[in-house]
């Protein structure tokens, strides 16, 4: 910082009392030498004092103390201003010297002093003069101003922890106008990001929310907000990066500011001092305006392109995105991509890939894909088009479209063989080959990748996906092998290793391997005591004390992860509840149902219906009501203010098991269930309360349909289905009102079904949407698509009722699209499901005949059919078609003799069923 | 270039300046118009004579607007309404800048007037784009909606979204809702607040309120000045 001097000793002369009449005779020379000093012009006032010294100097009359006080100071001021440093320091020290005891004028020279010995480099002095300021004058303004100088050096010496201190200070400095607080401000937070305090720096400029420091400080917010988005995002803090954006300005703009900024720097400072204010008043503007530059100039030197529009709309993509903020990202991504000509090629794809992977997150697959479709058709020549490509494929592999997923990828490889994210394509594609149920495929994939020229990073991540391969392909002795060597590799992400603990913990509970399981567990708490995945683990550990028999123990583990707010809490306490039912303890059951009921409002989502059945449970066990009056008029609270957070029949049919008991608790009028059910659902559609209503009437129909009265039921449903607000219904409703549109073919069916599978993506009842789903596209000739949806139920739902539905019909459509080994790799798997009824069983043989006769393979056709036959010969809908197929083959086959032994195995077969019994 | 000196009634409570095209500046009050002519009030004898200037020979009309324009300013500004398109620039400026505070007096039907025809005489873009959104603000408020989707699509294809004006974002936010797109309703809505610079004002606050954003992070644990100087 340089010190601004001239100003300050012009305007300091008009201050000073005129030169003593004793010198009458030097006047002359004496007048001239004050005349060019208050004139400005300090090089001839200069060479007049110095005249005037070698002529009068020792004259007598000189040595008068009042006189020489003030020549010495003039003349040293003179010195200063001319330039000629040296002399000043040394007549302005002699001043000192010469006036010890003389207060006035000794706090500016000395100020003006240490300034000298600054520009002179001399530190030492220039210590002594600041340090001398500072002890005899603190409460003076210029205190401050020496402070922020000493915190600039320390600043250009990185040494942050002095500048620090100064500029905090400073800031604390008595008569400190709102400027000056504000620039202290900026200065604390620049020096707090150059020491890599983003979080520090971002508390200093919101600091001051209103008043002239805020005025100031936005000008400062909006020229350091690209910085510090970049930091913030650099340490992984996306949602302050988030708040630092809306800083974000265009430079001309922030050049107003700055205008208006200077501007009000020339307001008067309210002085103090015996120099008055306008003497101040410039010390400190000069100060600030200084100061303004100086920063303003680190700042744009730190990264002046940041500042660029383009550039700004790049970074508030990127921190949408990173602060999850996927629908803004969605929009201003649209906005930037649809804005033609006002924005670059560059932009425009950036955005373009932003908006998709914002729908992407969203799970709004449609959307993604139109506008990847959007960008291809209208930039085909763009240099990008393999990133929006891959995105395309990446959108078509969320919403279950492999095919389409896969081929996009190859058509990537096979148009940009060298491009250099290649590896990271094929990784994908591998990781598709395993979520669409290939795990020999994917491993394959995986295999060839790990022999190309991958990064050395990527390779503990291959070895997790190969064990899940291989873990997928029952070679669980191998997969483990290679869970385990992930979590042996130090350099793999400390997730990575933790997920392949899990891997390896769930392949010793499934083989039922207790001392190993207890082993390795151990050795992953050891390893991650504070691990991310800790609850999962205890999940685990409960499962596996249930699995052998231990259920205080299991109890102990599920409790202690169901009294926590993980992810894993749901889990642990259905889990809970199946050890209750279990142990067949039904107070037990009941009191943890009441827990976790009544800590409904801090679980996500809907309330799990588990908890209403083990209160139903507990009411048929020992006859008492299990809901208390205080609970039981929340719940109805919720039921009228909060129906989406309400499993509501599971509810309203606990209710319903003691309905006079509840009716009385909660003061309802006289009625049945059904009515109170019906009247509640009208008060709510008069009030608007449509997903109550819809609640309500969804309970109705499901007490009708158990009666019996089916038509009844739907009626109920079909007045949800056109009265309600379907985008405001719970989980169980939705796929409820979507079922029954679909049974009537109603068009609402598939925007239902897929507002179902957006809304709720980890819902239980995601199987049956998906397969509803299914079945309308294969009407609609959508064969690809049905497949791929009934292919996410094959692979992420072996145990839901609709597994074995979904697989002969996938099979059964693979078949019919001539992909027989498609087919085959389903009925295999299927047939190896313990929980099949004997008509799935027989059904699979069944496809499992007709696609080996596809594949070429009459053999094994000729013989499931035979075993078919010979196991199921009364399930007639399957051994009637069974029986004409393989009549047909035989009467097919073109070698005679083996038509012969063929057709008398097959007729001794049917001989036999014909006077068997039917097999158990 | 005919004038004409008539001898009309005074009673305008306008003053107007201008010159025509051959030349000739005038100026006085507005005495009326109507016969393709422009009838004004000279200063110098106003009580008396009247100069009549046939509207074909205008060149350019200036229409000095007082701060706080007066009913019957308004209702006398109407009988200049023939003569936009003479209208310089600063006074359309004026004009429209009139127009535009009509909004705070829910007078809907005079902006819808004045701003159709600021419209339809404008010569230039920046000018004719305010007043077709003021006209459509208008409509929006008189429930002319089928004539306001008609303008909107106008307007819209003068701009891209990044520069659309915020009362254009805000039309086409309530009117995707009005037509059920809530998605297109979002779409206009937050984005103002996306764009650089975050827009601010009435308008912009309208529209957050329309389509809320999620809520800025809690405040940053920023060091105290206390806790720094006591750090070791």
């Amino acid at each position: 910082m340089r010190i601004f001097l001239r100003p300050c000793g012009t305007l300091l002369l008009a201050v000073l009392p005129l030169p003593l009449i004793a010198v009458m005779p030097l006047r002359e020379q004496w007048q001239a030498a004050c005349r060019s000093f208050a004139q400005g012009n300090p090089v001839n006032a200069l060479a007049a004092f110095r005249t005037f010294d070698q002529w009068y100097g020792n004259e007598p009359e000189i040595a008068d103390p009042v006189f020489n006080e003030i020549r010495i100071r003039l003349w040293g001021l003179a010195a200063m201003q001319a330039g000629e440093l040296e002399e000043a320091a040394r007549l302005l020290e002699r001043w000192f010297i010469e006036n010890p005891e003389s207060e006035r004028f000794r706090a500016f020279l000395r100020f003006q002093l240490a300034g000298i010995y600054q520009n002179l480099g001399d530190r030492e002095n220039t210590a002594r003069h600041r340090r001398a300021f500072l002890e005899s004058h603190p409460d003076l303004p210029e205190s401050a101003l020496i402070r922020w100088v000493m915190a600039d050096e320390a600043f250009a010496e990185k040494d942050f922890a002095t500048a620090r201190d100064q500029l905090l200070q400073v800031r604390e400095a008595a008569h400190l106008p709102p400027s000056g607080r504000s620039l202290a401000a900026a200065a604390l937070a620049l020096v707090e990001l150059a020491d890599g305090n983003a979080g520090a720096a971002l508390g200093y400029l919101r600091s001051e929310t209103e008043g002239t420091g805020a005025l100031i400080l936005d000008c400062w917010r909006s020229l350091v907000a690209p910085v510090l988005t970049r930091r913030l995002l650099d340490e992984d803090d996306p949602e302050r990066a988030a708040f630092v954006s809306g800083w974000f300005d265009r430079l001309p703009d922030i050049g107003a500011r700055l205008t208006r900024f200077q501007q009000a720097l020339d307001r008067p400072l309210p002085g103090r001092g015996r120099q008055g204010p306008s003497v101040r008043s410039s010390i400190w503007n000069a100060h600030w305006r200084g100061q303004l530059g100086k920063l303003s100039h680190s700042l744009k030197k730190s990264d002046d392109s940041l500042n660029q529009p383009e550039k700004l709309y790049r970074l508030r993509l990127r921190t949408l995105l990173r602060s999850k903020r996927h629908g803004a990202s969605t929009i201003l991504g649209r906005a930037l991509f649809q804005s033609g000509e006002s924005v670059s090629a560059a932009l425009r794809t950036s955005a373009c890939k932003a908006a998709i992977e914002g729908y992407m997150n969203l799970r709004q697959w449609d959307r993604a894909e139109d506008l990847a479709h959007s960008f291809l058709e209208r930039f085909p020549e763009d240099p990008d088009l393999p990133d929006i490509l891959l995105l395309q494929a990446r959108s078509s592999a969320g919403r279950g479209q492999w095919k389409t997923a896969l081929d996009l990828v190859d058509r990537l490889l096979a148009s940009w063989p060298e491009h250099p994210s290649r590896h990271s394509w094929r990784l994908y594609q591998a990781g598709w080959l395993l979520d669409m149920g290939l795990p020999g495929e994917a491993r394959q994939a995986f295999a060839d990748l790990a022999q190309s020229s991958i990064p050395e990073t990527w390779k503990p991540f291959i070895t997790f996906q190969m064990a899940r391969c291989l873990e997928a392909l029952r070679h669980v002795d191998e997969a483990a092998e290679h869970y385990r060597a992930v979590t042996g590799i130090s350099a793999a992400a400390a997730m990575l290793r933790e997920s392949a603990w899990s891997g390896l913990l769930k392949i010793h509970l499934r083989q039922g391997a207790d001392a190993a399981f207890h082993k390795d567990l151990a050795g992953y708490r050891k390893r991650f005591p504070e691990g991310t995945l800790q609850d999962t683990m205890t999940n685990l550990e409960g499962s596996n004390h249930r699995l052998h028999g231990r259920h205080e123990a299991a109890v102990a583990a599920f409790g202690k992860v169901a009294s926590g707010t993980s992810a894993a809490n749901g889990f642990a306490r259905e889990q809970l509840s199946l050890l209750f039912r279990e142990a067949r303890d039904p107070v037990a059951l009941q009191r943890h149902a009441l827990a976790w009921i009544s800590a409904r409002s801090s679980l996500s989502g809907t309330l799990s219906a588990t908890p209403f059945e083990d209160c139903r449970l507990y009411q048929r066990e020992t006859g008492k009501a299990a809901l208390p009056t205080g609970l039981l008029q929340a719940l109805l609270e919720d039921l009228d203010h909060a129906p989406a957070r309400l499993p509501a029949t599971p509810f309203l049919s606990l209710l319903g098991d003691s309905w006079p008991v509840y009716r009385n608790r909660a003061g309802l009028e006289e009625g049945s269930v059904l009515e109170f059910a019906e009247g509640r659902a009208e008060t709510a559609f008069r009030e608007g309360r449509t997903g109550t209503a819809a609640a309500c009437l969804l309970f109705a129909a499901h007490l009708l349909a158990a009666h019996g009265r089916d038509d009844s039921a739907d009626t109920r449903r079909i007045r949800v289905l056109h009265s309600a607000d379907t985008g405001s219904l719970g989980r169980e409703a939705l796929i409820e009102v979507a079922e029954t549109a679909a049974r009537y073919d109603f068009p609402e069916a598939t925007p239902l079904l897929e507002a179902f599978l957006e809304r709720f993506p980890q819902a239980p009842g995601r199987p049956r949407a998906l397969l509803s789903l299914a079945r309308i596209r294969w009407e609609n000739d959508r064969g690809g698509e049905a497949r791929s949806l009934l292919q996410q139920v094959f692979r992420h739902w072996p145990d839901a009722l609709e597994y074995a539905p979904a697989a002969l019909l996938l099979s059964h459509w693979q078949i019919e699209e001539g992909l027989p080994d498609r087919a085959l790799a389903v009925l295999d798997t299927l047939l190896q499901s313990a929980s099949l009824a004997a008509i799935q069983t027989a059904e699979a043989l069944l496809l499992r005949t007709r696609a080996d006769f596809q594949v070429g393979n009459p053999d094994r056709a000729f013989l499931t059919g035979i075993r078919l036959l010979a196991l199921y010969p009364d399930i007639h809908e399957v051994a009637e078609p069974a029986r004409r197929l393989l009549g047909e083959k035989i009467a097919a086959l073109p070698d005679p003799g083996e038509r012969a032994r063929l057709q008398q195995r097959f007729d001794a077969l049917l001989q036999e069923n014909d006077s068997s019994s039917p097999p158990a | 270039m005919a004038l004409s000196v008539l001898a009309l009634p005074a009673g305008a409570d306008l003053n107007v300046s201008g010159h025509t095209r051959g030349g000739m500046e005038f100026t006085g009050r507005l005495a009326g118009t109507g016969d393709r002519m422009l009838h004004i009030l000279p200063p110098e004898n106003p009580e008396i004579s009247l100069l009549g200037i046939p509207t074909e020979s205008l060149e350019s009309l200036t229409v000095p607007f007082p701060d706080s324009p007066s009913a019957r300013f308004q209702d006398e500004l109407e009988r200049l309404l023939p003569l936009l398109p003479f209208w310089d620039r600063s006074s359309r400026e004026s004009l429209l800048a009139w127009a535009d505070s009509l909004q705070a007096l829910d007078d809907w039907p005079r902006l819808y007037l004045w701003t159709s025809h600021l419209a339809d005489s404008a010569p230039e873009d920046g000018l004719r784009h305010r007043a077709l959104l003021l006209k459509a603000r208008a409509l929006y408020e008189l429930g002319l909606f089928i004539q306001l989707d008609k303008e909107l699509e106008r307007i819209n294809r003068a701009f891209s979204p990044l520069e659309a004006p915020l009362l254009l974002c805000w039309l086409n936010a309530h009117r995707a809702r009005d037509h059920g797109d809530d998605q297109q309703a979002r779409f206009w809505a937050r984005l103002p607040a996306l764009r650089i610079p975050v827009a601010s004002g009435p308008l912009a606050e309208q529209l957050r309120e329309f389509a809320p954003s999620p809520a800025a992070p809690p405040a940053s644990p920023s060091p105290q000045p206390s806790s720094i100087r006591s750090a070791p």
